[in-house]
């Protein structure tokens, strides 16, 4: 027993030391942390990074859906974790993070790195209270995704972008049975505030306003709430409505219950897969068309979502392992870096130089339809308590089949309520 | 003797218990450490004045009366099946207890995959989570399944401690099958019938696992638990969301000394 005692506290006395012997010697040892998808991708990145040898990043996987990974990330910051040195941020979290003192803004010349060539969209998402706290590495804006033979067939043409909400409907449900879907996210979840947000934005109105106030008991609120609810008691509304999410659409829309769907570009790399294996499935893949993120006002372009993830240093990085980490979080989101990304995840790049890479553009035939987008689409409310009030908006707008006009002044005083808090 | 027993009592359970007293008179957020000050009981006014308060106790109560009530028939059902039985009872009470021994998050993800739509084995295209009565039916069938054994084993445990004299002596006295379940059966096994319903209802009125995993407390399914989650881990509302549990713990301390007492006055 007083062996074992006496060991216990050497291994403790030791402790401290061992510590402090790995700080001072060879590379900065920095700590990225982020979500599962991106495994190959991520590894190349690191390993072209710390090639350079000035530190080497070894990579922290949080759990699956970003609500998971935000309450990991949270409880560790909060607790000024030291080995939290790199965080890939949802684009969502850029205010909370910043105003909490969780990440650090980001030095003038890795600013001017890192905003070069960087899409609108996606910078503005980086960005809280005029200073830059995260470089855009992965970016992505929604597009309409349509059955080319069935658009023709309901005497459509989505590819010149101007349709509106309307007369995709009446369209859609001009369709035989069983081919009038229109997918829409409608699960309680961030995804529906996605789709929110982007009809509001789409209408010219915004859900809060730069001071906290909240819009939506406004004409753009109103357009946005009859937008679903036509939807949800047409006859484009799909079964299990309620409870759509991305996959489910896509899955609805591959098997044709749905003619339209409106979702991120990972739908096509996941087809182009699917038709490699499933010779079956190659005419299908050959009929999908794509067009920029419906209108909600006839004549004044849409505000389509915006996605997409940044690279943001951790607050509680010590003093003297900051240059690297900002070092190495320009590396991360080089162009290079970005088009690796791209390719290998299907994911669309913050900077606009990649979409123009021939390898790119023969992966994503969509490649310009998907820059104009991300670089007009709108963000969601940059808020403090933006999680409150992404709830508050779901929570009102749920089910969608229960959404009329009027719910646009209830869901107006969940978020006032929401914001306050 | 007792004295490191009490320690670690107090060190696992007091002072958790203080501190989120203490911390629901705050206004702090995690996100805002810099603005914590002291707030008074304006956490509780905000709570017990909200909408979400009285629908997500609504919920609860639904969840926990339905729920029991269930648990409770079946589980009495199924004791005295076990108790009946002349052979095969080890085996029988073996199977009976399997569900229990399954983890909630486990369970809970079975029922929602079985009740998925177009591909889930129940079957059909009706979306049961997405609408606020079928998504409360499958709650309540998971935690029926999963946790009626344990109703069963603790009235088991009553229906042994009957004597088989006092059976003979209402046989003797001409009492039917019927009256004898009514007059010996039920007050004999009274106190296990209270202990029984007093856990489960307990356990059942904190219920958080099974509506995480199916619903998120979607479409009206939010319960207290979840709502202190929300606040808590979701929004970092550090002060609000100690508020919260701190009225669930005055719930269930409710809720136990109305079991009590209903007990005290009956014997």
């Amino acid at each position: 027993m007083k062996k074992l005692l006496r060991l216990a506290v050497a291994a403790l006395a030791a402790l401290p030391l061992a510590a402090c012997a790995s700080e001072s010697e060879g590379p900065v040892a920095l700590t990225w942390w982020q979500g599962p998808n991106a495994d190959t991708p991520t590894q190349a990145a690191v390993a072209a990074c710390n090639r350079e040898g000035k530190y080497t990043i070894k990579v922290e996987t949080l759990p699956e859906g970003s609500d998971k990974q935000r309450e990991q990330l949270v409880r560790r910051l909060s607790a000024k974790d030291r080995a939290v040195n790199l965080i890939t941020l949802d684009v969502v979290w850029t205010a909370e993070f910043a105003e909490a003192g969780w990440i650090l803004p980001l030095p003038e010349s890795t600013t001017r790195t890192v905003s070069e060539g960087t899409l609108g969209g996606a910078m503005k998402s980086a960005t809280w209270k005029g200073k830059v706290y995260a470089a855009p590495l992965l970016s992505g804006s929604q597009l309409l995704w349509y059955r080319k033979s069935r658009a023709q067939q309901a005497g459509i043409d989505p590819a010149k972008g101007e349709l509106t909400w309307e007369q995709l409907l009446t369209a859609a449900g001009s369709l035989p049975d069983g081919e009038r879907g229109v997918a829409t996210p409608g699960n309680r979840y961030e995804g529906y505030t996605v789709f929110i947000n982007a009809l509001v934005a789409s209408a010219g109105g915004q859900i809060v306003d730069p001071d906290g106030n909240p819009g939506l008991d406004t004409d753009a609120g109103r357009a946005a709430a009859t937008v679903i609810s036509s939807l949800a008691s047409g006859p484009s509304a799909l079964k299990g409505m309620s409870t759509l999410d991305e996959e489910t659409m896509r899955a609805a829309f591959e098997n044709g219950e749905a003619s339209f769907m409106t979702n991120w570009g990972y739908v096509y790399a996941a087809a182009a897969d699917r038709a490699r294996k499933e010779p079956g499935f190659k005419k299908v893949f050959d009929d999908y068309g794509w067009a920029r993120y419906p209108r909600v006002v006839q004549g004044s372009p849409s505000a389509p979502p915006l996605g997409g993830s940044n690279l943001a240093v951790g607050a509680g990085t010590p003093e003297d392992q900051r240059q690297s980490a900002f070092a190495a979080l320009a590396c991360l989101t080089s162009t290079q870096s970005q088009k690796t990304f791209m390719l290998q995840s299907g994911i669309p790049a913050a900077r606009s130089s990649v979409y123009d890479d021939p390898e790119v553009r023969a992966k994503f035939p969509f490649a310009d339809v998907m820059r104009d987008s991300i670089a007009e689409a709108a963000p969601r409310p940059m808020a403090r308590k933006y999680n409150a009030l992404s709830t508050a908006i779901q929570t009102a707008f749920h089910p969608p089949a229960s959404v009329t006009a009027g719910t646009a002044a209830k869901a107006n005083a969940a978020v006032s309520e929401a914001v306050k808090q | 003797m007792a004295a490191p027993a009490l320690l670690l009592m107090v060190a696992v359970t007091v002072v958790p218990v203080l501190r989120t007293a203490a911390l629901s008179l705050e206004n702090y957020s995690l996100s805002a450490p810099g603005e914590r000050a002291f707030a008074g009981l304006d956490n509780y006014g905000r709570i017990l004045t909200s909408d979400t308060w009285w629908q997500d106790l609504a919920a609860t109560v639904v969840l926990t009366v339905t729920s029991v009530g269930l648990e409770f028939v079946l589980g009495f059902a199924l004791a005295m099946a076990m108790h009946k039985m002349l052979w095969g009872r080890q085996f029988l009470r073996t199977i009976v207890l399997v569900p229990y021994a399954v983890l909630t998050v486990v369970s809970a993800f079975a029922f929602r995959f079985a009740f998925q739509p177009s591909v889930g084995f129940v079957g059909g295209d009706f979306n049961w989570l997405g609408e606020t009565w079928s998504a409360y039916s499958v709650i309540v069938l998971t935690e029926v399944w999963k946790t009626t054994p344990f109703m069963a084993l603790m009235l088991l445990a009553g229906l042994v401690t009957v004597p088989g004299e006092v059976y003979e002596a209402a046989k003797v006295d001409g009492a039917g099958a019927w009256q004898r379940f009514w007059r010996v059966t039920v007050p004999c096994v009274r106190p296990a019938i209270v202990v029984a319903l007093l856990f489960r209802t307990l356990d059942a009125f904190r219920v958080f696992d099974t509506v995480y995993i199916q619903t998120q407390g979607a479409v009206g399914t939010e319960t207290l638990s979840f709502l202190s989650y929300r606040f808590l881990i979701r929004d970092l509302e550090v002060g609000l969301g100690s508020a919260v549990s701190v009225l669930l713990f005055v719930c269930v301390a409710m809720i136990a000394a109305g079991f009590v007492r209903a007990f005290r006055g009956e014997s």
